[in-house]
């Protein structure tokens, strides 16, 4: 057995738990994060949600998702309706992202024909980490491409002297645009981090999202990196020119990263058809939680972030976060999971201990001296006409890298060890990065269970991979080690990802979140979360029709919104537009490989 | 003495007519005379329209389609000699649509419009538009009052109170953004092609800062939305409140409340429309 069971535990809530009750600006009163958004004006299916809670049953069966194997065979079953591949979508291209956000993935979804002309493609390729099946009822192809935002804008300008950067600045910029080349190494994993976590979630998303019914076979292994990619591109070419890759996508960078085969399978799946609806209204509302009350939050802050609650993780929810990572890394490497153990490098920091309060302000210092370091070199020539904006950017990141938290996983990889085990580097980031989401969903499910009224939520995570960058920066410019290499001396280690565990009854304000979904409030880091016709088309008669995009309308349906899980004032008034619209009838239902 | 206009389908009365219509004038003891058009086929082309306003389909006829396809004959009515109004500067206050099924659209439909009489109320004076649809058996299918406000007949100035609309929780909440040429696009479809909805220059000549959007969209848009929750057989009531000034964003919510479900469309000063199935 390749995974083991992984359950999620209970957190006792304190005696007295306090909410985030956000409440909208009175009239004249200055708006700031801690208030309500005004209204939401998106055609992402997310919205402003709330957690739900589970009880022990549900929670029993829905962490059944933590050890999923992939299915072995499909069965003739129903063709999807047009709202059943909205709805899978939703969890998974859409929203299978944490806080580093950015429109790096799309999904072209084939009908049961192209999925059969896909078989003997996906047959000749070489790494798949799961056979290959027939019968097929649907498959989504995932594009990505590398990750680009301000924050690697700014990196251009990093490591530069302030007269000699005159010209290399742009040599490396341009060799950023049109070869794609990345200024630190852990920017280029970002790309791969974030396929492992959408290749998690669209494994999860077959499932809840047919009630149950459906799974998917998701293969990364043959489209990872620069080896496999060269092994395979003839087939490659193929799989692009069925699913209608035009040339300019191509350009951009975009390149198949996933393949997610889905049909009906025989065994009966321990979800029923009404948890899976309340696990997908839940999903969705699971954030990144950066504030831990009493330690990180602004002076600003209303007193329910002020004050330090009488609540700690678990020790045995630590534990099964690190296994539900390990089972991950197992299912996406396909390795052994006692092999699994010792690639996949997890340093364990517990904060209320004395040793883990000294080793999180080592990390801090460290972090810390690189972005002192970083603002001092910044070529003036480019951060004065930006009026200091790089400089206050960089600076900005000091208050993510705090590293706020209970329990913090800072996770990584030994690249030097990876082939003697037979891995693609960059197949084994894509499993971490699934391996982290496995891990942080976890924490963030054993934090609903037992959920009462009265809380946001029991535990919260947030997923980082800023304070990892940072520390590459420390490494390529600043002569600095990795964050691991004190943990495993002399295995090479590189750092990929950081993740916090909190244990808090507070969620943090929506004002984070509306970044991620306000067009007038974008995030300088962040990009906002998609409406489905921008990244997910269904390829019918051999065009790529975009999802929810008919005629004059675009979707304006908040998915597994049944479950009515959004957010409201402490009156329970609830934001303009945020409940969003069902898509019609006629059309949801509709089959569109009819 | 009730004069009556046939039509083999509803007549294009183009826009100059509407606009340089020459009453009479409104003497203080008259009121509008009977006057009545009829068409034997409702013509018009719904396929180009239900995208417009957002209808999943074109059969069954979205609901409002009838009131957009007799268009033609509304327009004979209040052109005709005998209509004491000007055209230009009527407001569309309230919509009335009654339905017993759902239209077929390729079943024969005959369409009748027709106006007698006005109320005078505190702004003007408000006269109905009666529109009657008839299937091929001549059962009466579908029909609609649409209120019409006229500031040339002299208003009494007093505030009549109405019932206060019933709090509803909302099950849908969703905002729409209207663009700049959305007035352009739906007079494409409709006909209608009131200076008012469409440019800023167009819709200033007539007293508007802006281009407002046509009611009729508001009303069409507002039932698309709606889509499965309207029933079989029913009846719609709406308000228009204010103008939707383009471009613009408005949110519409809808919910149930006693006897049907209520529905609305708020803009950034206040509600625009409001709306309940009965």
């Amino acid at each position: 057995m390749s995974q083991k069971p992984v359950r999620l535990v209970a957190v006792p809530p304190p005696p007295t738990p306090a909410r985030r009750e956000a409440r909208f600006a009175a009239e004249g009163e200055k708006r700031d994060r801690y208030h309500l958004p005004e209204a939401l004006d998106s055609g992402s299916p997310v919205g402003f949600r709330t957690r739900l809670s589970l009880d022990e049953a549900e929670a029993a069966a829905a962490s059944t998702l933590f050890s999923l194997d992939p299915p072995t065979s499909f069965v003739p079953g129903e063709a999807p309706t047009e709202g059943e591949l909205f709805e899978e979508a939703a969890l998974g291209v859409l929203s299978a992202r944490q806080s580093t956000n950015y429109r790096g993935q799309k999904q072209i979804t084939l009908g049961p024909a192209d999925s059969e002309r896909l078989v003997p493609l996906l047959r000749r390729l070489q790494g798949a980490e799961a056979q290959i099946l027939d019968g097929a009822a649907y498959t989504h192809v995932g594009l990505s491409r590398p990750y680009r935002t301000p924050f690697t804008f700014l990196l251009t300008f990093i490591g530069h002297k302030p007269v000699l950067s005159l010209a290399t600045v742009p040599a490396r910029a341009w060799s950023k645009w049109k070869h794609h080349t990345d200024d630190i190494p852990t920017i280029g994993h970002l790309q791969h981090l974030h396929v492992g976590v959408w290749a998690e979630a669209v494994e999860r998303a077959a499932v809840l999202a047919s009630g149950g019914r459906r799974a998917a076979n998701v293969l990364i292994g043959p489209f990872a990196g620069p080896a496999r990619q060269a092994a395979n591109a003839e087939v490659l070419r193929e799989i692009e020119a069925l699913i209608g890759l035009d040339p300019a996508d191509r350009a951009a960078g975009w390149r198949v990263a996933l393949v997610a085969q889905v049909g009906a399978t025989a065994a009966a799946s321990p979800i029923d058809a009404p948890l899976c609806r309340k696990l997908g209204a839940l999903l969705l509302a699971l954030r990144s939680e950066r504030i831990q009350p009493g330690v990180n939050a602004e002076e600003k802050a209303p007193a329910a972030y002020q004050e330090r609650q009488p609540m700690d993780v678990p020790d045995a929810l630590t534990e099964m976060a690190g296994r539900a990572a390990y089972n991950a890394f197992a299912r996406w490497t396909g390795v052994d999971r006692e092999r699994a153990k010792e690639l996949l490098l997890l340093e364990r920091i517990d904060v209320l201990t004395p040793n883990g309060k000294e080793r999180l302000r080592a990390v801090r210092r460290e972090l810390e001296e690189v972005t002192d370091a970083l603002v001092a070199d910044l070529p003036l020539w480019v951060d004065l006409p930006t009026g200091r904006s790089l400089s206050r950017n960089a600076a900005r990141g000091r208050k993510a890298f705090a590293l706020a938290g209970q329990r913090i996983y800072v996770g990584g990889l030994p690249f030097g060890e990876l082939a003697e085990a037979g891995l693609d580097p960059h197949h084994a980031v894509r499993a971490f990065g699934a391996a982290a989401a496995r891990s942080a969903l976890c924490a963030e499910l054993s934090g609903c269970v037992g959920l009462p009224a009265d809380c946001d939520l029991l535990t919260g995570v947030c997923l980082m991979a800023g304070p990892v960058n940072q520390n590459d920066i420390g490494k390529q410019f600043y002569g600095r080690t990795d964050l691991l290499a004190e943990a495993w001396p002399g295995r090479d280690p590189t750092s990929l990802l950081v993740w916090t565990l909190k244990a808090k009854t507070v969620a943090d304000p929506i004002g984070n979140e509306e970044q991620l979904l306000n067009r007038a409030r974008k995030g300088a880091l962040v990009d906002l979360r998609p409406a489905p016709h921008e990244v997910c088309a269904l390829r019918v008669d051999g065009r790529n029709l975009p999802m929810r995009r008919r005629d004059a309308r675009e979707n304006a349906e908040r998915a597994f919104g049944d479950q009515g899980n959004f957010v409201t004032d402490p009156e329970g008034r609830e934001i303009p537009g945020n409940r969003g619209s069902a898509w019609p009838r006629v059309w949801r239902e509709e089959l569109p490989w009819r | 003495m009730a004069l009556t206009l046939d039509h083999p389908t509803p007549p294009e009365v183009p826009l100059w007519r509407a606009l340089t219509h020459r009453p009479a004038g409104f003497a203080a003891d008259s009121s509008i005379p009977a006057i009545e058009a009829r068409a034997e086929r409702l013509g018009g082309d719904p396929a180009a329209y239900a995208p417009v306003c957002g209808f999943p389909r074109v059969d069954p006829l979205p609901l409002t389609w009838p009131a957009v396809a007799a268009r033609g004959l509304q327009m004979a009515v209040m052109t005709h000699p005998a209509f004491p109004l000007p055209v230009p500067g009527i407001v569309h206050v309230r919509q009335q649509i009654r339905w017993s099924r759902p239209l077929r659209a390729d079943e024969p439909l005959s369409v009748a419009v027709r106006v007698e009489g006005h109320r005078v109320v505190r702004l003007g004076g408000e006269f109905d538009l009666h529109t009657e649809v008839r299937d091929g058996g001549g059962e009466g299918v579908w029909s609609a009052v649409t209120t019409i406000l006229s500031k040339a007949i002299p208003g009494d100035g007093v505030k009549r109170a109405r019932p206060a609309d019933s709090p509803f929780r909302p099950t849908r909440s969703t905002r729409w953004r209207l663009p700049a040429d959305q007035g352009r696009r739906y007079a494409a479809v409709s006909g209608d092609w009131n200076p008012i909805h469409l440019h800023p220059w167009s819709a200033r000549l007539f007293g508007f800062s802006r281009p407002i959007m046509h009611g009729w969209w508001l009303l069409a848009r507002s039932l698309a939305e709606l889509d499965d929750e309207i029933p079989a057989g029913g009846t719609v009531d709406v308000r228009f409140v204010s103008p939707v000034p383009l471009p613009g964003t408005v949110e519409f919510r809808s919910g149930p409340a006693p006897g049907g479900v209520r529905f609305e469309l708020i803009g950034s000063k206040g509600p625009c429309l409001v709306g309940a199935f009965g």
